[in-house]
């Protein structure tokens, strides 16, 4: 069906679709190797979206593929365009969760600081500094953060964003940005913090109510969860459970 | 004998879809198939169920921009005229199939359904089906539930309470608009929960939320109920865990009912097996074949060589397949009862568009399922809030970060593809943040542009973008969405801060996004919400139910 559609199209399309998807086209590629060549990547794509995607999200992809190929045809008209820009020139960083295992940053810094840097003779690099958190919340929702553990990764003045594996669960991250000259750092920006989940089962107890709270548990669905967890606490008595 | 209660939820959504600078525009089908395909169909079942006073009880969850879209009066339109033509194409194919004894009945079955279509649209409904909807929500029968003003996939916002409430307060507003009661229940998009949500949802008189089963079971502390007992959130909110069989039983194509080999295949379709120089009139542009929602094969198989649709065959599986699920309740209530101190509740919340769209016979199954409920004595249909009235949680607890996305958290709408959007709509909140403080109370023009601006920073947040350009359909359209959205921001907040708005530029901007009529721009003043605390609360509050 696929290779239909395909064939039915302008080359033109195709090999606008082929450049947007970075696939290799030599000169004067003939229609139907291009036709191929597409297809294969369409059903290399699907089928990994097959293997990566749970059911709600193959459901909610269901709705919004009412338009099979029409993907071909809606490139922005000419004159439609829109840019956005590069930066807002300002130096900040944003630390987002996505996962207990896995966070996503993003900075920018102002023209003029990062230029300084970059002209400076004894610049080395930009450093992000991931710095676990002890974070109590007291009265007035007021939050107090204490430093714990930091690693550093470097980074490239050209880059602006980066994921960011996390070693611990069910406890709190910061990000700093530094630059590094003559051996000094220099603090350019703190992100939020972040609290990360424990991402797995609560520890339980062993009397009557933590038995049936593993039953119930047990009945839960747990062995259709299908998420990631960290760290294995599943004790002997919930994994009969489940296997019953 | 024991006995459990289920809370069936639909969660019907579609992002704003609207462009009234161009006729047609491809993405309003998503609209246009779904009431065909999904709302007006859940509309007949419970039509059908209340003539025979089956004691139904039903949840769905509408979102503000669908429910801004289906009251549209140029997409109610343009929704009539998509009809008339999937009329005349059905009476192209009734002609087509005269001699095709496998095909002629379906054509028939489709001309059917389309006419009545026309008929539930244009005359019952008036062109408004969410009519339909509210009666038997005032019928008791029916409990609507609101979504996020633009379906924001909110874990993703929690830095910034002011877009939160923002969210939380329009889909209020708008569901108080559109129905004329305050929504108690709110669905989280994605089911995506972040501890301290529940604080913003009860500012605004929100009593429960469903969350992923995860958010329950991996909770700081043990859920003592599993999914099958809603939890209280520490400021006395209710959240009701998703129950995974029920979820697998419906959503899995390969283990799930709806890949049956008798029931409609949803893949082939007439758009891509008919010559362009019959077809070409129905698809886009002439040219680029896409779905006509005529299918003529049943699932059958993983083969290619498909067989007839047989409506009989599939009106028999439902019944079985409805049985099967009664069944599985049943068994399961019975496990559940002797374990807990008061009877079980299952949830099963689905995406609505799954029921009809994707899987066509969903929602005679619904109504089999509906029916088999109401015979049986082991179950009894409820709704969250009905449930609660009756058995208020009895632990109190913090959920924990969760969604209904691959590997339960953010990965879908925070992934490689999809990352750079969060910069930008990030930074417009906190720009409108900064011309509410500069412009903090305007009026005319001034105060229309900042109405805008507010709107362009909500509808940037749809979480159906990043969605969308992750699974890589539409991507074009979503990218630009984003843009546009970002981009007529910062013409507003350009404009302002060179006291040089145009008029002509405005209008035709709130022509075409005209949604949340009403929205305030002061909504992002800093007052307007307090802050949430990143931390997992403790404290202890008597359950408000």
């Amino acid at each position: 069906m696929v290779r239909q559609q395909l064939a039915e199209m302008p080359i033109q399309t195709l090999l606008e679709f082929a450049h947007v998807h970075e696939l290799e086209v030599r000169d004067g590629i003939a229609k139907a190797e291009l036709v191929e060549l597409i297809a294969e990547e369409l059903e290399e794509t699907e089928l990994e979206r097959e293997w990566l995607d749970n059911h709600p999200i193959r459901i909610e992809q269901m709705k919004y593929d009412l338009l099979g190929a029409a993907v071909f045809s809606q490139s922005p008209r000419p004159g439609e365009e829109v840019s956005l820009p590069d930066s807002y020139n300002e130096t900040r960083i944003v630390l987002m969760l996505r996962d207990p295992a896995w966070a996503f940053t993003y900075w920018d810094l102002h023209d003029g600081t990062l230029q300084e840097f970059i002209d400076d003779d004894e610049f080395e690099e930009l450093l992000l500094c991931v710095v676990e958190v002890d974070a109590h919340t007291g009265v007035n929702h007021r939050t107090t953060v204490e430093p714990v553990a930091s690693f550093d990764i470097p980074v490239q003045p050209s880059d602006s964003s980066w994921y960011i594996h996390l070693p611990q669960q069910g406890t709190y991250y910061r990000i700093d940005l530094h630059a590094c000259c003559g051996g000094r750092r220099t603090l350019l920006a703190e992100s939020n913090v972040v609290a990360v989940p424990p991402g797995n089962l609560a520890a339980n107890g062993e009397d009557e109510a933590a038995t049936r709270a593993d039953q119930i548990l047990a009945l839960s669905g747990l062995q259709k969860l299908d998420v990631a967890t960290y760290g294995e606490r599943r004790t002997q008595r919930l994994i009969s459970l489940i296997g019953d | 004998m024991s006995k459990g209660y289920v809370v069936l939820i639909l969660h019907a959504h579609l992002p704003f879809v609207r462009h009234p600078e161009h006729d047609p525009f491809l993405e309003e089908n998503w609209l246009f198939e779904a009431i065909s395909e999904t709302y007006l169909p859940l509309l007949r079942v419970m039509d059908r169920l209340y003539a025979q006073d089956v004691p139904f009880k039903l949840s769905v969850s509408i979102s503000p921009t669908l429910a801004a879209m289906l009251r549209d009066e140029l997409l109610q339109n343009r929704y009539i005229a998509h009809l008339e033509k999937q009329l005349e194409l059905a009476e192209s194919e009734v002609r087509r199939t005269a001699d095709k004894p496998d095909f002629a009945p379906l054509a028939r079955m489709y001309r059917d359904l389309y006419r009545e279509s026309y008929r539930d649209f244009v005359e019952r409904y008036e062109k408004d089906i969410l009519r339909g909807f509210d009666r038997y929500y005032k019928l008791g029968r029916l409990e609507l539930l609101t979504t996020a003003a633009s379906h924001a996939f909110l874990p993703l916002y929690q830095n910034y309470p002011l877009a939160i409430n923002a969210q939380v307060e329009l889909a209020a507003d708008a569901h108080r608009k559109a129905f004329g009661k305050s929504p108690r229940g709110f669905w989280l998009p994605e089911c995506g929960y972040y501890p301290g949500i529940e604080e913003v949802l009860e500012r605004h008189g929100f009593r429960y939320f469903f969350s992923a089963a995860h958010g329950l079971l991996f909770a700081p502390e043990r859920s003592l109920g599993g999914v099958y007992q809603p939890v209280s959130c520490p400021n006395g909110v209710a959240a009701f865990g998703r129950d995974l069989y029920s979820a697998n039983a419906v959503w899995s194509a390969d283990e799930g009912y709806p890949g049956d080999f008798s029931y409609r295949d949803f893949y082939r379709d007439i758009g891509y097996d008919l010559p362009l120089d019959y077809i070409g009139p129905y698809v886009h542009q002439a040219d680029i074949r896409i779905p006509t929602g005529f299918k003529y094969y049943a699932v059958t198989g993983k083969t290619n060589d498909k067989r007839p649709y047989r409506p009989e065959d599939a009106r028999r599986t439902v019944n079985e397949h409805a049985e099967n699920f009664l069944y599985m309740q049943q068994k399961l209530i019975a496990r559940l009862t002797p374990l807990l101190d008061r009877p079980p509740v299952i949830s099963c919340p689905y995406d609505a568009e799954l029921f009809g769209h994707w899987w066509f016979e969903g929602p005679l199954w619904l109504e089999e399922v509906m029916r088999k409920i109401a015979d049986s004595d082991q179950l009894e249909m409820t709704t969250a809030s009905s449930y609660l009235k009756r058995y208020p949680p009895a632990q109190i607890m913090q959920p924990a970060f969760s969604s209904w996305g691959n590997k339960g958290y953010s990965e879908v709408w925070l992934d490689g593809t999809n990352d750079w959007i969060y910069r930008h709509t990030h930074k417009v909140i906190e720009r409108m943040t900064e011309l509410v403080s500069r412009f903090p109370n305007e009026s005319g023009l001034k105060k229309r542009a900042l109405d805008q601006a507010a709107r362009e920073v909500l509808l940037s947040q749809c979480a159906d973008w990043p969605f969308i350009i992750r699974a890589g359909t539409n991507v074009s359209y979503a990218v630009r969405r984003i843009k546009e959205h970002i981009n007529n921001f910062n013409t507003i907040y350009d404009s302002l801060c060179r006291s040089a708005v145009s008029t002509e530029w405005l209008t035709r901007v709130e022509k075409k996004n005209l949604i949340y009529p009403d929205i305030d721009y002061r909504m992002f003043r800093e007052e307007a919400s307090r802050p949430t605390s990143i931390a997992v609360q403790t404290a202890q509050s008597i359950p408000k139910v």
